[in-house]
Order: structure tokens, then sequence, then C-alpha cells
């Protein structure tokens, strides 16, 4: 590994700019949203074009230099830290929505504009990009394919999987391709797309992507009712979808959420005995909101739900909506000198009343503080665990209650990262996974990075070890 | 003696609270112009906390520091409610006098 080699060929395919070396400057590329462990990189790299990114990791793969893609670092389990001395590719400045188009429903973007910008531009045109991490201010497009993220509105649209149809991507090895189609349809052969789509950056890095759009749905009501047991809140979900329902979002919060909330903003108040509360929007055309809210608000009663409210008005939207949207905020305000950490589980929707009791027993096995909300729709939970940073066992904790959640998660036929994705965190509980569904798939990962990155150069070290 | 006073700044808005979410840069109109961290909110503070555990800041990233432009449009958008556009104008106090001295 000939680094001087290396930073003298890279400062002739890319200009002096893009080229960050300062050390405090560096520092800011050591972190991610997550608690785990900072690393400095060597390099930092701004391309801002598909051609200068081929050039680059072309370089690395020549001096076998470790390179981590990176974008709005907002992951949350280590996927864009770089350790062992790596270079950052840092794709934000490819930040331009190159064409919107309507009659083939497809948006073509680069990849450092991030999912607020992307459907700010999308409303101008009545249309949306569905997938909604909570981070969606700080996602970028390239960040979100990478990470396979989602978001409250998965149970009816699913994650960005399934809202990709092609892809410019620069392979390990530095070749550009074009993966996938810009048609609906698709047969080209293997579907690389679908694998380096959620591969964390390990697999290829992405420069732009076609996306699926779809037209803003025409009318949406919002519901909010309560339970006096969280058990009744989580079959709810399932008597919801039982029903033929899908709404656009089933948000689930805890009654530890609701306290925080009403901690932190004064106006938010919740009945006392109530144990959770769920936030539900209904689309669809106007002149069946009435039948559907009739039917819903039917469901929620049978299943034990109390003061349900309902409104098509944006303003009481907002205010219903303000306990999902201040929990986090709250949590970070609340308990001082600690940190949160945004876990992430699925399991299936039936199974939601177990889950959630678990969470309740590991929380008080360890003695940490869990707070869960979640996407329940779709059987997504984020159980939060508050932990004290600056406490060697409370830290210690914070890694063994996400261990318990995730193996509880696996016992009860869910998975143990539903959108955040592995990163470095994860990576012992992706082999307990796949233990279960069948070993030999983490054989078939190795071999299949080996094939895509012989050099083993990009992302190294991130959802799979391969040795 | 600037790491000390940088030390009391950091404890003075309790810098260390940031969760990292980045939620800030987007809105920050010099990270907007520049696509440098060093020009976004996050990077700023965290620029406050290296100076303050006596990691020295080369001129980019003093620039960095003094070309925020006081908008507080990052304030409105964190979720720590940390008080990011004040301690920058600190931090860009104590670094100029710093500097004059
Ligand atoms: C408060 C908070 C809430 C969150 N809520 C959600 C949520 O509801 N749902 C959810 O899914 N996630 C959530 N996340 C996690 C994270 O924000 C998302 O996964 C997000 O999509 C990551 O995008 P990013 O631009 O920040 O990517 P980064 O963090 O920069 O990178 C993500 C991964 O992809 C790789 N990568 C980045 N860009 C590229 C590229 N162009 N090509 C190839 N690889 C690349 C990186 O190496 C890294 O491994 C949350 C995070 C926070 C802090
Ligand atoms: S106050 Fe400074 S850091 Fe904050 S958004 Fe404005 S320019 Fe950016
Ligand atoms: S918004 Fe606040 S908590 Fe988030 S990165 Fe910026 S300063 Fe830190």
């Amino acid at each position: 590994m000939d680094f001087e080699s290396f930073r003298a060929e890279v400062k002739r395919v890319v200009s002096g700019d893009k080229v960050i070396e300062s050390r405090g400057e560096l520092m800011l590329y050591s972190y991610d949203a997550s608690p785990a462990e900072s690393a400095i990189p060597r390099m930092v790299i701004q391309p801002e074009t598909t051609n200068e990114v081929s050039e680059v990791i072309k370089l690395a793969n020549e001096y076998l230099i470790p390179i981590v893609p990176s974008s709005g670092r907002t992951s949350l389990h280590g996927g864009p830290i770089p350790y062992n001395g790596a270079v950052v590719l840092d794709l934000m400045r490819m930040n331009k929505v190159l064409e919107v188009n309507l009659e083939d429903s497809y948006v073509h973007v680069e990849v450092g504009v991030r999912l607020d910008e992307l459907n700010a531009e999308l409303a101008r045109h009545g249309h949306f990009f569905p997938p909604d991490p909570a981070s969606s201010t700080a996602a970028t497009v390239g960040g979100s394919l990478a990470n396979g993220a989602g978001g409250m509105r998965g149970a009816k649209y699913g994650t960005v999987k399934d809202w990709v149809l092609g892809a410019e991507v620069v392979l390990p090895t530095g070749e550009p391709v074009f993966m996938g189609c810009r048609t609906l349809k698709c047969r080209a052969g293997y579907d690389l797309l679908s694998l380096v789509i959620g591969s964390e950056g390990t697999l290829g890095v992405i420069t732009n992507a076609y996306l699926k759009i779809w037209p803003l749905p025409e009318a949406i009501v919002r519901l909010r009712v309560y339970f006096r047991d969280v058990v009744d809140a989580a079959r709810a979900v399932g008597m919801i979808k039982a029903r033929g329902f899908r709404p656009l979002i089933v948000e689930f919060l805890d009654r530890g959420t609701m306290e925080a909330v009403s901690g932190y903003v004064k106006e938010f108040t919740y009945p006392r005995d109530s144990e959770a509360m769920l936030i539900i929007d209904l689309d669809g055309p106007p002149e069946a909101m009435k039948r559907y809210i009739d039917s819903m608000v039917n469901i929620l009663k049978g299943a034990g739900g109390y003061e349900i409210e309902w409104t098509g008005d944006k303003d009481e939207m907002d205010r219903i909506y303000m306990a999902r949207r201040a929990a986090y905020p709250a949590l970070l305000r609340l308990f001082s000198g600690m940190r949160v950490m945004p876990e992430d589980i699925s399991v299936p929707p039936s199974r939601l009343p177990e889950a959630v009791k678990g969470i309740g027993s590991i929380a008080s096995k360890y003695g940490l503080k869990i707070v869960t909300w979640g996407h329940v729709g779709d059987g997504n939970l984020h159980p939060n665990i508050i932990y004290n940073p600056n406490d060697q066992s409370s830290v210690s904790k914070l890694y063994s209650v996400s261990r318990e959640l995730g193996l509880m998660a696996i016992n009860l036929g869910g998975t143990v990262s539903s959108e955040h994705g592995i990163g470095v965190l994860k990576k012992d509980l992706l082999t307990s996974e796949l233990e279960v569904k069948g070993i030999a798939q983490l054989r078939l990962m190795k071999a299949i990075k080996r094939v895509f990155d012989p050099n083993n150069i990009l992302n190294p070290g991130k959802v799979i070890d391969i040795d | 003696m600037i790491n000390d006073q940088v030390k009391l700044l950091v404890e003075k808005y309790s810098l260390t609270r940031c969760a990292r979410c980045n939620f800030c840069e987007s809105v920050c109109p010099t990270y907007a112009a520049t696509r440098r961290r060093i020009h976004g909110p996050r990077g700023r503070i965290w620029l406050i906390i290296y100076l303050s555990q006596g990691i020295d800041v080369n001129s980019d990233e003093y620039d960095g520091l003094l070309s925020c432009l006081n908008c507080r449009a990052c304030n409105q958008v964190c979720p720590a409610g940390i008080e990011i556009a004040e301690a920058i104008h600190d931090a860009k106090a104590l670094l100029v006098r710093n500097a004059l001295k």
C-alpha cells in the first residue's frame, strides 16, 4: 500500500479543492449517528461526476487502499466509518435532480440529493417518492439506497428497494455500469441491482438512480387512539390488516414515549390510564373516506381502543402528529447526559404483542430505560435504548440489550434489522439470524463480496467479514 | 489557555449533547454553498469540541468557524435543542480575541 503514490495519482484525476487532508476536517468524517467506535480517515475525496468516482476507485483498487462511500452520515450502525486508515468518498457534491418524467413515472437523481429535497421537487409535480426514514431531512438518496432505508409509509409502500428502477453503479474495480432498467419491468439476467441496494456501500458506489415516483394521495385522514394495554394496541394492527386496510402509516407510541413528549411539549396530554397510542393515516379518494373511517373506528373499538379522534384538517393533523414528531427531541432533551440508541427490529405483525412484552422484560433485566415507538403497520419497532456514554457498564448493557432485542426478533420469526442496516454493530446478530435461516447463505454472501470486490477495498469489514 | 476557554464554552452550551443526526447541515446556507463540512453546523460544533480537547485547527477550519452567518436556521431544527449559532458565535469571538493578542 503506497499511499504517497496513491495521493499523487488522486490529485491527477480530481482537482485539489476536492481533496481534504487537514486533520480537523478529516475528524468530521470519523463518526456517524451511532455509538460505533470512531476512526479518522486518511483523506476525503469529494467527486462531482461518475467519471471521477470511477477514476478514484480504480486507483484505490490498484494501490489497495480501503475506500468508504459517505453521504449524510446519519447511519445508526457504523456503516460509513473509515476504519483502518481508509479514504472517504464524500458524495454530497453530486446533488442534482436530473429529470422528472411523469409519463414514464420516474425521477432521475444524483445520489447526494436529500430525500426531503427530492420530495419538495416532486411535490411541485403532484408526485412523491414514498420511502420516508425519520432522518429524511438529512438522509440522501445514495445513503438510503445503500442502507435499504424505509420509514413510516413502509407498510403500504415498502422500502427503497421497491422504488428503484435502475442506477449507475461504480464497481469496486472502478468500472461504471448501469444496473436495472428505466422501465417498470426488467428481466435483464440476474438482478444485480437488488444486491447493491442495501449492501451498505460494500458492493458498489451508486452515483445516480432512476427512482419510481407515485401521485400524491388525493386525501388523507388521520386517526388517533389510545389503549389501556400495549398488547391490545399491537393486536389492533393485526386486525386492521386482516380487515383489508393498508393505512399509509400506523405509528405506535408506548407510555414511555407519551410521558417523555408530555414532559417536553406542555400542550401534549394523554389519558393517565393509557399504555399505548396509535396514529393512523388513511389515504384514498375523498368520497371513500367516511366509509373507511367508520370501519376503522369499529375495528379500533373492538380491539379495546378509546378516545378515538379523527380529522382531515391539516392543522389538526399536525397537532395529532406532534406526539410522534416530538418523541426523538423529547428523549434527547429530557435525559441529560445520556444518549439514545434507536434500535430497529421487525416481527410479523401478528407477533407484535409478544415483541412489545419482550422489550419490557429485556429493559427490566438490564435496568436500562427503553422507550418504544415504531412503524407497526409492517411490524417494525424502534426500541430506543437510553444509556450513559460515560459509564462503561451502561455502554456494555446497551450492547447486551441490543443483542437480546435482535435474538428476540429472530425467535418471533422477524429480523434483526428492518431498515437501519448491519454496519459494524449488527454483524454478530446477522450471523445469528443466518444460523436460523441457513448459514450457507453467509458463505454465499462472502463469495458475492469477493466476486464484486476481489481486493476487498470497498467499505471492508461492514455487513460481513470475508475471512 | 484558549483550550480552557473553549472547554467552558463546550460546557456552557452542553455541546457534547449533539446526537450527530446531521439535521442541522441540511438547512445551513454556508454548507449548501460549499458542501464542505467545516462550513456546516455539525462540523462547526465538532471543531469546537475538538479545539477544547487540544486539537489544533488549521486556517481552513478556522475560516470554517468564522464563515458562520449566525442565521440560526440550524437552531430551529436541532432535536437536542443546542444553541448552535450562539455557541459558534462565542467560539468565533474567542478565536478572534486570541488572534489579536
Ligand atoms: C434520528 C434518526 C432517525 C432515523 N430514522 C430512520 C428511519 O426511520 N428509517 C431508516 O431506514 N433509517 C433511519 N435512520 C438511519 C439513516 O438515517 C438512514 O439509513 C439513511 O437513509 C442513511 O442515509 P445517509 O445519506 O445518511 O447515508 P450514510 O450514513 O452517509 O451512509 C449509509 C451507508 O451507505 C454507504 N453509502 C453512502 N452513500 C453511498 C452511495 N452513494 N453508494 C454506495 N454506498 C453509499 C455508506 O458507506 C454507509 O455504509 C435514522 C437515523 C437517525 C440519526
Ligand atoms: S447559524 Fe451558522 S451554522 Fe447555523 S445554519 Fe446559519 S450559517 Fe449555518
Ligand atoms: S441537529 Fe443538533 S444534534 Fe443533530 S447534528 Fe446538528 S447539532 Fe448535533
